[in-house]
């Protein structure tokens, strides 16, 4: 997600950054995201008469976490590849990338009810998954050293267990750069 | 707001899709309070119908010591919570089945510290999901992430009223007395049976279903207020069935549907599920529950063999005929023709479902209260939510 921060179209080249998010996979489960971003590679294509187009690709690993109330506990690992291009100088940078994870799921099965309290004893099954996904989003730069970033992201759980199943949602998130070469 | 609109506004924005509703009544934990209240009453209650709610108003009375009675149309207790025992290795909800809430509403419903006991549950969190458009079966797997409940394990809700509620008052429970009249104009109520017996009580809960009462199965004298009567006559209640087919071998996901995905499951309902799923069993038991207009295609058949040669014909063009080849057995519930039930549960309210359940369950003459799943305002349609208008409707009684 640090990728969308690398976006931020200047001569310079980002090197480190950082990012937080809020991750909500399935538009209902609850998470964060946490990840940094290394630019790979970063050029600036000139153009007569018209702004330069900066094009960049980030290398972004990642580790989240999210769960579904009640039901199920999920750490991800993933690492994102991002592609971006825009105009130098430009605040907002359209940002795609595509990646690839590992999730590792806690997801309660069944349990006993306590007839005299109510208390609940749990059984939970650990289940892994892989999750390819493609990502389109964006970001903004505000600062310098800041920017806010929003993507979708949409691929496969892929269940070592289980049935695959699509995974999609929603990041939003604040990038802040730790280091930058001039 | 009924489950029914918070399903519809939840799929209008587009957020939580139908099965938010289940998320958040999985999450909280206290969801039933037994009331707990001083009396000083010493007449006899008469509490008419074995269902959830009489059964659940048996039980708070017995608790206060009070002289009653509970009077069953039926020739067992339960009402629409029903038990297939010896269909296959497990039993089988044919009638309510679903834990709308955190199991531990089960402990709620006893509210008894002393008690030794517990009960298995399961996360009813299907993980393979489709829905059959145009006899193709298209995977949405992605709903299990949405979608979670609660089921009993190795039991039943018929069980856990059999094990733990039933045995309190067994001895107070008449069976086979359909009650058609009742006279609440003197200063006793009379109850009359359909064989002519006569039943006298001071104070009368009413646990019939909404449908029974909007069909006037049973004659008050003198008439209910015109108010409560346009109350009842506001709750739907439509047609409901369950089947559940014993297979060979499985051949169908977890859940799926006929039609569109989303919208199936956010209008009338009908589902398939595996009846089987995380129980400790070796069949394959495909479960059908369908109510509204999808189930009156069903429970207007003349027989239940009509009923399952249709499900049959509607699984083989989905599954390739695989459904009539691996069929072992079967068992229909058709609600609709349940004669002292007369279809699913309430379902939507005409009006503000506030006002309309205060009107039902305003006491009339203080002689006559009225309780069921369809007049709980927070548990509306659910078993805990007809064990709780039970307990609410024993409180006014007594107090």
């Amino acid at each position: 997600m640090s990728i969308w921060l690398s976006g931020e179209a200047t001569a310079q080249k980002d090197t480190v950054a950082v990012s937080f998010g809020y991750f909500a996979p399935y538009g209902v489960q609850v998470g964060g995201k946490t990840g940094l971003s290394f630019n790979l590679k970063s050029w600036t294509v000139e153009r007569e008469n018209r702004s330069n187009k900066i094009r960049k690709i980030d290398v972004s690993p990642q580790v989240g976490y999210f769960f579904f109330p009640g039901v199920q506990n999920n750490l991800l690992l993933n690492c994102d590849v991002a592609y971006s291009v825009a105009k130098s100088g430009a605040r907002v940078v359209p940002i795609a990338s595509i990646g690839l994870g590992y999730l590792l799921a806690r997801q309660r099965q069944e349990g006993t009810v306590n007839l005299a309290t109510g208390e609940l004893k749990q059984d939970v099954k650990t289940l892994h998954y892989f999750t390819p996904t493609v990502n389109a989003g964006f970001a903004v730069s505000t600062k310098r050293s800041m920017s806010y970033f929003m993507k979708a992201f949409y691929g496969r759980k892929i269940g070592f267990q289980q049935e695959d199943a699509s995974f999609f949602g929603l990041e939003l998130g604040l990038s802040v750069k730790l280091k930058r070469e001039n | 707001m009924t489950r029914e609109e918070f399903i519809q506004k939840s799929m209008w924005m587009g957020i939580g899709l139908p099965f938010l509703t289940s998320v958040i009544a999985a999450c909280s934990k206290e969801v039933l309070e037994v009331p707990a209240f001083k009396t000083d009453f010493s007449g006899k209650v008469i509490v008419l119908g074995a269902g959830a709610s009489g059964l659940a108003a048996g039980y708070l009375l017995q608790r206060y010591g009070v002289d009653f009675q509970v009077i069953e149309a039926g020739e067992t207790f339960g009402g629409r919570v029903k038990r297939a025992q010896n269909f296959v290795d497990f039993p089988i909800d044919i009638g309510a089945e679903w834990i709308h809430a955190s199991p531990s509403v089960l402990s709620d419903i006893l509210d008894n510290p002393d008690l030794n006991a517990s009960i298995d549950f399961i996360h009813y969190n299907p993980q393979t999901f489709a829905a059959a458009e145009d006899g193709y079966l298209q995977p949405h797997n992605y709903a299990s992430n949405f979608y979670s409940e609660h089921k009993f394990k190795s039991t039943t809700w018929f069980g856990f009223f059999e094990r733990f509620i039933v045995p309190e008052f067994e001895n107070k429970i008449v069976y086979n007395q359909p009650i058609v009249e009742i006279n609440h104009s003197g200063d006793k109520v009379i109850l009359t049976s359909e064989d002519g017996t006569v039943y006298e009580a001071d104070k009368v809960i009413v646990t019939a279903p909404i449908k029974v009462l909007r069909d006037e199965v049973i004659a008050f004298t003198p008439h209910l207020p015109q108010a409560k009567l346009d109350a009842i006559e506001s709750i739907s209640m439509g047609d409901g069935l369950k089947v559940f087919i014993e297979f060979e071998e499985r051949f169908y996901p977890d859940l799926f549907v006929t039609g569109a995905f989303l919208s199936s499951l956010s209008g009338d309902d009908k589902i398939f599920y595996d009846a089987a799923f995380r129980k400790d069993s070796n069949a394959h038991v495909l479960g059908l529950f369908t109510i509204n207009k999808p189930a009156s295609a069903y429970t207007s058949l003349d027989s239940d063999q009509e009923i399952i040669d249709a499900i049959l014909e509607e699984l083989d063009q989905i599954f390739d005929g695989k459904a009539s080849k691996h069929y072992k057995q079967h068992v229909v519930q058709n609600w609709s023709k349940e004669p002292y039930v007369r279809g699913s549960y309430s379902y939507t309210f005409e009006n503000n479902q506030w006002d309309t359940v205060e009107a039902i369950t305003k006491p009339v003459e203080g002689k006559l209260f009225f309780a069921g799943e369809a007049l709980s305002i927070d548990n509306q349609a659910t078993v805990h939510g007809a064990c709780e208008s039970g307990y609410s409707a024993v409180e006014k009684v007594l107090t």
